[in-house]
């Protein structure tokens, strides 16, 4: 590349005229008498300034050598290597299907119009390859990173390459470098042609997605370990088993029959802990007998502690006597961690609550502080409007939620759930907006439909085969339901009324508020699904005990420790996020010192990090693991005490296998860019029309003009020409001259 | 002055004829807003006809009940339903009422969707009408054929007979005895009660069909509405 002027005739006249002018320009500042040396200064200035408007005038321009010999330019062959590409259609693998094609059609054809060739392997990252090389590499690569290889290709070759040629299945993992892999094949008019391999449909993989355990829980108390499964591809999959281990033992042992394929779904193991401690569960799945299925994640883990703490407590406050605490006290009756109270405001309006069941806590009826309503953690308002709670107790419920972790949820129908909510504290707090006044509620009959946020939740996974969307459709007809006017951003919405979605109705809404849960349960009658005849009143009451138990979930521990939502990968940063609870007792907000320690799955410590936590704040913390499996996070105060404990899997995600149909239109896209092409594999009986489209670059370049690019337009020929001007205007203030 | 008389009689009667249709009219318009069939009342009794009973002995006893639990909550109520034992609105009913006079058998039918009814959480209250011991015989009977378990007498102490009113012992008005409820015991849930005193006659009709027998008409009402509290709550 060499330097050249557009327009060179400036140089003729201006530099004459501009010599002109500084020797006028320095005369006249001698004229006046100003020191020599301060003329020659400022002359010196102007002329640096004028030198640099002189040479954006002439327009430099750097001129890229013609190709002499165009044909030196090389074909580069990236060839796939990652793990999707082991995928196994038509008796070979994508990768040896890849490694055929080259051999067999596509060199043959590239020698025989004399086009000189390099391979080039690539998974995540791209290395250069010989026949050898190729022909002993295992498709075993964690990810797809076809712009890294690109940029690789280009970069590292001068010149750069004629062409190059992409044996994919085009599924790509890793997008970061796109830009500039599009900009070197741009810049240097450098085609991408693409042969996709493999099918649209798909290989049967048979995976493990993820694993739901309860962080803590109580002894003696059943829970589920419930894991996620992925059937993806086409057709039946044989049955297969999975296992459930706990601490390494077994546990039991499950039949899973034959699955038809795309399926999502999930199976959960019913589990009791007689003592306390912190207890490994493991799924394993064991792969079908037949090796056309791919099972990338065959085992997850999770780790449960095992707490002493008996009793979640429950505090139900009804408007007035009605069904619905006789049926939820039904659903959590057989569970002996779960307390109900019950308060229920009499007919007279009197500003007092019955307490239902003579517990001692209600003697007085609704709590009148904090330290009270602290002492459940969940709070139930059934069939209530804002006249039978007062400013004072509707605050204490935003604070008991908001700071303090407990759940809130609201439940009734038109009654209930109306516009005389509106601009009150509680709504606040609730997770929608009621219905201004005016808006009709309704009366109708309606049946409950499932989101699609909440088909994968823990909640609502009420049915022993997992078929959640059929329990819940056969739910009886509910006689009426609260129409309101919106759900607040962020809020979830579990179930909506069936019928036209252009007018569902949310039903049950969900949303974190503060450091708590708040909720919503917009049905009449809600108790008529545990009555009705033809259901089965177990998915009732399981679902009554897990909604209890998701609202109460933010309160349990003193110290709060959570994993905020990221990919849990070894060799990253990962966030954790710890939380002194405020104490209701306590005046001002308080400091402690504590320590994060980090446990691998073998018990070495992998980090431990001091921290000063204040009362009600969250603070932030990174680790990083090299290693994949279920990991101990500690916090310890300052007696090395263990404050709060959670379990966390680090693990190494399948991304090749996430998707393994074919993506022709990844490669389509890749290609009208770069102004190249794609084809399918079994489009291209032969090489030849791929080589006639390098054949094409090999002429454009022949008849290729010179490239160039501008020289001096770009900041820091502006930055001088600024600094000269500032300069003299400076100097000539300083010393006074005019 | 006769004449004076007697106009001042007639106008009498006439004002007085003026108020009590005034009063007959209100009463009726209160009745009439109590008994609208809202779908969305909280609180309602479904009368239950079995065998060949059509469940109208004691007329009236659905409404007054749920007169007597809306005393004491702020919720919606509304008239009886009568609903046989085979009707699938037996499961839209969480509260049922059963009494008599004479004996009866249910069939399997029957016995099948009330098993089903109990174990899904529904709760069924039995009453002799008119103290006459048949019903109460044939009751015991035909509810121990449901779980094949026998109906329990329960003791004063209870939570039945103190979760709302307190209620000390209930002597019989025409018996030198006391008055007992008895339950059916779904393992250890209660689902299911029988007063044999005539206690619908008494909480229902003051006692006018049961004179001097059964319960006093004042303790009558507070059992019953135990009962009902009872039922919502346990």
């Amino acid at each position: 590349m060499h330097l050249e002027f557009e327009a060179p005739g400036m140089w003729l006249w201006a530099v004459p005229l501009a010599l002109a002018a500084l020797g006028l320009f320095g005369w006249s500042l001698a004229a006046r008498g100003y020191a020599i040396r301060r003329v020659l200064i400022l002359v010196a200035l102007r002329g640096l300034t004028g030198v640099l408007l002189l040479l954006l005038l002439a327009r430099p321009v750097w001129v890229a050598q013609r190709d002499e010999e165009p044909r030196q330019r090389k074909v580069v062959v990236l060839l796939d290597r990652s793990a999707s590409m082991s995928l196994t259609e038509g008796g070979q693998s994508r990768y040896g299907q890849a490694v055929e094609f080259l051999r067999d059609r596509l060199l043959p054809e590239l020698k025989g119009r004399e086009l000189r060739t390099e391979a080039m392997l690539f998974a995540e990252e791209a290395e250069d390859a010989d026949g050898a090389r190729v022909s002993s590499a295992r498709p075993d690569g964690q990810q797809t990173d076809l712009a890294a290889a690109i940029v690789h290709a280009v970069g590292s070759r001068q010149p750069p390459p004629l062409a190059i040629v992409a044996l994919t299945d085009g599924a790509v993992t890793r997008t970061e470098l796109n830009r500039r892999a599009v900009s070197a094949l741009v810049d240097n008019g450098i085609p991408l042609i693409a042969v996709g391999f493999g099918s649209e449909t798909g290989s049967n993989v048979l995976s493990l997605e993820r694993i739901d355990a309860p962080a803590t829980t109580a002894a003696e108390q059943q829970f589920q370990i419930a894991v996620q499964l992925q059937a993806t591809g086409q057709g039946a999959l044989p049955p297969f088993d999975l296992v459930l281990t706990r601490n390494g033992l077994f546990v039991e042992r499950r039949r899973i029959e034959a699955v038809t394929a795309p399926r999502y779904w999930q199976e959960s193991f019913e589990v009791t802990e007689a003592d306390e401690g912190l207890v490994s569960f493991s799924v394993r799945l064991l792969p079908p007998n037949d090796p056309a299925i791919v099972c990338p994640s065959q085992e997850l883990s999770a780790g449960v502690r095992v707490t002493e703490e008996r009793d979640l407590r429950v505090l139900f406050v009804q408007g007035g006597l009605t069904w619905d605490y006789k049926f939820v006290r039904l659903a959590v009756g057989s569970d002996p961690s779960i307390r109900l109270s019950a308060l229920s405001r009499s007919a007279n309006r009197s500003s007092m609550f019955q307490n239902i069941q003579g517990d001692a806590d209600l003697v007085g009826g609704f709590p009148s502080s904090l330290q009270q309503l602290a002492r459940y953690r969940v709070i139930v308002l059934s069939n209530l409007g804002p006249a039978d709670l007062n400013e004072a107790q509707q605050q204490l419920l935003d604070r008991f939620c908001g700071e303090f972790a407990g759940g809130v949820l609201l439940m009734g129908g038109t009654d209930t759930i109306n516009a005389n909510w509106q601009g009150t504290r509680l709504e606040q707090l609730l997770p929608v907006t009621v219905a201004p006044g005016g808006q009709a509620s309704s009366q109708a009959g309606v049946r409950v439909r499932l989101t699609e946020a909440a088909l994968r939740h823990p909640v609502l996974q009420i049915a022993d085969d997992g078929n959640t969307t059929a329990a819940w459709s056969r739910l009886p007809q509910f006689t009426g339901f609260a129409r309101v006017q919106g759900v607040k951003p962020g809020a979830e919405v579990w179930l909506e009324a069936a019928g036209n979605p252009a007018s569902r109705q949310p039903l049950m809404v969900v949303q974190r508020y503060g450091r708590g849960v708040s909720a919503v349960l917009c049905l009449q009658n809600f108790w008529r699904w545990r009555l009705a005849k033809e259901v089965d009143t177990a998915q009732f009451d399981r679902f009554w005990r897990q909604l209890l138990r998701f609202l109460s979930e933010g309160s349990r521990d003193t110290l709060w420790l959570a994993i905020p939502n990221q990919p849990l990968e070894p060799d990253r940063d990962l966030r954790v996020e710890l939380e002194l609870r405020p104490d209701p007792e306590a005046k001002t907000a308080g400091t402690a010192g504590f320590a994060l320690q980090v446990l691998d799955p073998q018990q070495r410590e992998v980090s431990r990090q001091n921290i000063q936590l204040r009362s009600g704040q969250t603070s932030e913390l990174t680790f990083r693991t090299t290693e994949a499996g279920l990991h101990q996070l500690n916090v310890l105060d300052a007696n090395q005490v263990v404050r709060a404990s959670r379990s966390v899997e680090i693990r190494r995600v399948p991304y090749e296998f996430i998707n393994t149909s074919r993506d022709i239109e990844n490669l389509r896209q890749w290609a009208r860019l770069s102004g190249g092409m794609a084809t399918k594999v079994e489009d291209c009986l032969d090489a030849s029309q791929l080589v006639d489209r390098l054949s094409e670059s090999l002429e454009q370049l022949h008849q290729q003009r010179p490239r160039s690019l501008p020289a001096a337009v770009n900041g820091w020929v502006l930055l001088c020409v600024l600094a000269g001007v500032c300069g003299e205007w400076f100097l000539r203030k300083r010393w006074g001259l005019a | 002055m006769w004449l004076h008389l007697r106009a001042t009689r007639a106008s009498c009667h006439l004002l007085w004829g003026i108020v009590s249709l005034a009063w007959l009219a209100m009463t009726a318009a209160q009745a009439l807003a109590q008994t609208t069939d809202q779908q969305h009342a909280y609180f309602f009794m479904g009368r239950v006809q079995y065998s060949k009973n059509d469940g109208k002995d004691c007329a009236g006893v659905g409404l007054n009940m749920a007169r007597l639990v809306s005393e004491v909550s702020s919720i919606h109520i509304r008239d009886e339903k009568k609903v046989a034992l085979t009707d699938d609105a037996l499961f839209e009913t969480p509260f049922l009422f059963m009494n008599g006079h004479n004996d009866f058998t249910l069939t399997d039918e029957e016995l099948a969707n009330l098993r089903t009814y109990l174990q899904h959480g529904g709760f069924l209250f039995g009453s002799g009408c008119c103290t006459n011991p048949a019903f109460p015989k044939a009751w015991r009977r035909e509810m121990q054929r449901l779980f094949s378990q026998p109906v329990k007498r329960l003791e004063y102490g209870h939570p039945i007979y103190e979760c709302f009113y307190k209620l000390g012992e209930i002597r019989s008005l025409h018996r030198n005895t006391t008055v007992y409820v008895e339950g059916l015991y779904l393992e250890d849930r209660l689902v299911a009660v029988l007063c044999e005193d005539g206690l619908c006659c008494a909480f229902s009709a003051d006692n006018t069909c049961n004179v001097g027998r059964g319960i006093r008409p004042e303790e009558g009402k507070k059992l019953a509405l135990n009962i009902a509290v009872y039922a919502m709550t346990h």
